[in-house]
């Protein structure tokens, strides 16, 4: 896999997570105050944008890649949402969560050197 | 006092069967995708694979992804997220390569099926994380 289409794989990844995430706070129980449409509405589109983005990056990795080369990229998910915790959240990483990490920055890194 | 018995549900709304189903759509819709993909690819890496859109592949991915999302959406209610994010998650990256090798006919070579191992290894160790920030954030 060229530098491009592993670049391509991480940023729709990223673009899935964030989109996964806002339209989370979207549907959350809505208030009741004057500007709760407002508060929708900000969390709302910024995650249709990035999940679209996600959608058509995808499409054009595999207009190119083979799926089975590609689809490992998925596991990222799980491992951008622990690190987006640790981030917004400051929650605690616990060596389980960092060696699954690993794992799974290790497997990408097989299938993305392999052919 | 006779107790009261719940009438059992049909197997096929077992939430475990329902999140088998969700893991094989995701498969299917991954593979319906790739071949709107394939059947529009330009030759070159585009940024964005808007052409796709033209397949009808492409669309009947789509509505595999749809009937994916309801089955999560069901199985989210009846099981505990964690348990149901890492059976999914898990069962669609052996799934996609299979049925890329069978539906599309991709060569897997044994170093891909290496570094599925290894990524399965880790959504084994972080599901129960991911799962539980997804609910906190």
């Amino acid at each position: 896999m060229n530098t491009l289409a592993i670049s391509l794989c991480i940023i729709c990844q990223l673009f899935q997570v964030t989109g996964q995430l806002f339209l989370k706070k979207a549907m959350a129980p809505p208030g009741t105050g004057p500007g709760s449409g407002r508060v929708f509405a900000i969390r709302f589109v910024p995650g249709i944008v990035c999940l679209s983005l996600w959608f058509f990056i995808w499409l054009g990795v595999l207009q190119q890649q083979d799926l089975s080369h590609v689809y490992v990229f998925e596991g990222l998910n799980p491992a951008l949402l622990a690190i987006a915790a640790w981030f917004l959240l400051a929650e605690h990483m616990n060596a389980k969560t960092w060696i699954g990490i690993a794992f799974i920055c290790a497997g990408i890194a097989v299938v993305s050197a392999g052919q | 006092m006779t107790p009261t018995t719940r009438p059992s549900s049909p197997w096929f709304l077992n939430p475990y069967a329902i999140l088998t189903l969700g893991a094989v759509l995701a498969a299917v819709a991954e593979v319906l995708l790739k071949k709107g993909a394939a059947t529009t690819t330009t030759g070159q890496q585009a940024i964005l694979g808007i052409g796709a859109l033209t397949a009808w592949w492409t669309w009947l991915g789509i509505v595999a992804y749809i009937m994916n999302f309801a089955c999560w959406l069901y199985v989210l209610k009846r099981l505990p997220v964690g348990i149901a994010f890492a059976i999914i998650t898990g069962a669609a990256q052996v799934l996609v390569p299979l049925g890329a090798w069978i539906a599309l006919g991709e060569k897997v070579a044994p170093t891909r099926w290496v570094g599925i191992v290894l990524v399965l290894a880790g959504i084994a160790f972080i599901a129960q994380t991911a799962a539980r920030v997804e609910e906190s954030l």
